[in-house]
């Protein structure tokens, strides 16, 4: 027991954060969604009676659905292909222009997210002062349309990746960066367009860093909804309501905490599934394998 | 095949001139040597040659053609990276196909020509294997079948042996001399590896700083070295040398130095005349000294003391300390000397090198 102490003592103060902010909320949460909590905060446990009452919501299948567009396309169309595109360029092109692009789609990173939210709100304001309505007067000298309206989930999936572009970009970067030289030069010597060695030895090379943000960001994307909440708040008609906003309208609008609860436990377990199937998908393991050492014959 | 001429060619990165301003041209199917120490500009101009650098200035013609804006993959060049650059991704038939499937050939139009380049360097039964899964040696004739398959004008290859252990490398100095023999293929061998250099190339460019110091086959460059980096680069264990002033004393040319008197042949005298001043610099090799226990008659001596014997198996180096300078005297020869007695030094007045002190060029330019 002498021995453990020094231990016991140095893994303190991680343990007991972690348990307080990550664990506790978990247990908290999971028996949560056993009571029927309201308004009232009464632990009055109704055993999975939550649910029982998700399958009959008629709710949820928009729900789904609208998550599913909104994870999918944000992650497929920025989060990684524009990230990726991003990062060819920005490593093909000389240091200093890369540096510049790159620098510019970190901007909306830095910039807190009620002022990203409410200035896509103005670029897409129905009246003619929004900029893409300014923008298509100039241009086609169309009439001023209210894009909130007509395409809610497009602006949202814009919205969201344009931030979120910038984390694969940045990860792309430096593992584009780190592919030894040689590899490149040989490829051009060899032959080719520039998309076949893109395709061939450059992707291959940073397949783990594909795979980490496809998983990192499936997550993160499932559970966030703050720029949807600021830009549309789920609506017009639940058109944008995706299951972690529905997951805080059944919390703090509805103040059915119970409900909430049991949303956000099944939250959990999508995107553990999701991640083991990453991980399983991408051979993960064999990917972290140890190399075998090079030994000359 | 087609041959190489470089004009004036100079590459900086931003203020550092990486080369500055060469010239040289490679016969065509000559297997040319860029010999160098690390830093010299002998890569740099192996990228420019490859395309994959664009010169600052400077002309590169492939015969008659002026390739400087053609992109690397439509020069026609094999090329042999340090590393290798074997794809870990890829089976050892993935990677040495790459170059002809980026070309667009399909499998069936390509398998023969796989089969035939594997079975000449011996690695047909390596083809699914990956390259982390072959040995240094197998993985070098991986990366040499995949810069020969497209069957290229011109051969590059960039420092390929360095990454081998001793044994290997000087196996495989032959069997690259060979296939190069063999194929007749021009050649362009970057390497830091003097001997490499003499032993493989048919003529050799020395670097250094970014200039080229002398070009001329193995045995000019070794006997007749320009200048005094050339002389020093070349040669193991290095020549010798020693400051000295011209003299005349009794009608004979000396190089007089306050230890030594080396007497100057008849044959190096009519190239006094070009230096400017008597101070010189005298080179001479360590095999074109003899050593001798005793003092003996009728021979120009130079005394000195034994310093420390090295012993090389077949021959034997003996540092002999004259005055305050250390010559390296190397022999087949086993005398039987201790350390600390006194021996008796003969210059091959022949094989003297006079360099000024001032240019550091050869009198024998």
């Amino acid at each position: 027991m002498k021995k453990r102490s020094p231990l016991f003592f140095f893994l303190l103060p991680s343990v007991v954060s972690v348990s307080i902010f990550f664990a506790l909320p978990v247990i908290l949460t999971g028996v949560l969604s056993f009571t029927g909590m309201d308004y009232s905060f009464k632990w009055n446990f109704v055993g999975i009676q939550n649910y029982i009452d998700m399958i009959g919501d008629f709710m949820i299948s928009t729900v789904v659905k609208n998550t599913f567009v909104y994870v999918f396309f944000t992650l497929l169309l920025f989060n990684l292909g524009t990230a990726l595109l991003l990062a060819l360029f920005t490593t093909t092109v000389s240091d200093r222009a890369g540096g510049f692009f790159r620098t510019i789609w970190m901007l909306p990173r830095l910039t807190p997210s009620v002022v990203y939210g409410l200035m896509w709100i103005w670029a897409f304001d129905p009246t003619d002062y929004g900029l893409v309505n300014i923008a298509r007067k100039l241009l086609f000298g169309l009439p001023p349309q209210n894009w909130l309206q007509s395409d809610p989930m497009l602006i949202i999936v814009v919205a969201n990746g344009f931030v979120g572009a910038s984390f694969g970009m940045i990860l792309f970067t430096s593992a584009i960066k780190s592919i030894p030289r040689d590899y490149l030069y040989a490829a051009r010597v060899d032959g080719g367009s520039w998309f076949f060695t893109v395709r061939k030895v450059i992707l291959p090379m940073i397949k783990w860093q594909i795979l980490f943000v496809t998983a990192y960001q499936t997550l993160s994307l499932l559970t966030s909804f703050e720029y949807i909440y600021i830009i549309t708040d789920g609506g017009p008609a639940f058109a944008t309501e995706v299951w972690a906003l529905y997951t805080y309208h059944s919390a703090f609008q509805d103040f059915r905490f119970g409900y909430g609860a049991a949303l956000s436990m099944v939250l959990v377990g999508i995107g553990i599934v999701s991640a083991l199937f990453y991980l399983k998908f991408f051979r993960f393991k064999e990917m972290i394998k140890e190399p075998r050492i090079e030994v000359d014959s | 095949m087609v041959s190489i001429r470089v004009e004036n060619l100079k590459k900086y990165f931003r203020k550092v001139k990486a080369v500055d301003d060469i010239s040289f041209e490679v016969k065509n199917g000559e297997f040319m040597a860029l010999l160098g120490p690390s830093g010299c500009g002998k890569t740099t101009t192996l990228l420019t040659l490859a395309g994959i650098y664009k010169p600052t200035s400077g002309k590169i013609f492939f015969g008659d053609y002026l390739v400087n804006d053609v992109q690397p993959r439509d020069r026609n060049i094999g090329m042999v990276f340090q590393s290798y650059a074997l794809y870990p991704h890829m089976s050892v038939y993935d990677n040495i196909s790459f170059p002809l499937k980026a070309k667009g050939s399909k499998k069936r139009e390509f398998h023969d020509r796989v089969v035939n380049i594997v079975e000449k360097l011996g690695i047909g039964h390596l083809l699914d294997r990956k390259p982390s899964e072959i040995s240094g040696g197998q993985q070098q004739r991986v990366a040499l079948a995949r810069a020969l398959i497209k069957e290229p004008q011109i051969f590059l290859l960039d420092e390929p042996l360095s990454n081998l252990d001793a044994r290997l490398r000087v196996m495989m100095r032959a069997e690259i001399k060979k296939l190069q023999n063999d194929l007749r293929i021009t050649t362009v061998y970057v390497t830091h590896d003097q001997v490499e250099a003499l032993t493989m190339a048919d003529r050799i460019a020395v670097f250094s700083n970014g200039k080229i110091m002398q070009i001329g086959d193995p045995e000019e460059i070794y006997n007749r070295p320009q200048n005094i980096f050339v002389a020093q680069f070349i040669g193991n264990p290095p020549m010798n040398f020693v400051e000295a002033e011209i003299k005349e004393v009794e009608g004979i040319t000396f190089a007089v130095s306050k230890n030594l008197k080396i007497r100057i042949d008849d044959t190096l005298k009519p190239y006094l005349k070009n230096l400017n001043s008597p101070n010189v610099i005298v080179g001479i090799r360590p095999e074109d000294i003899k050593i001798y226990k005793n003092k003996e008659l009728n021979r120009d001596l130079t005394e000195g003391i034994l310093y420390v014997i090295e012993p090389l198996g077949r021959d034997e180096i003996y540092n002999v300390k004259v005055g305050e300078s250390l010559l390296k005297v190397i022999t087949e020869e086993k005398l039987k000397i201790g350390v600390g007695e006194r021996v008796y030094c003969e210059f091959d007045a022949k094989k003297v090198h006079i360099f000024d002190r001032e240019s550091e060029i050869s009198i024998r330019r």
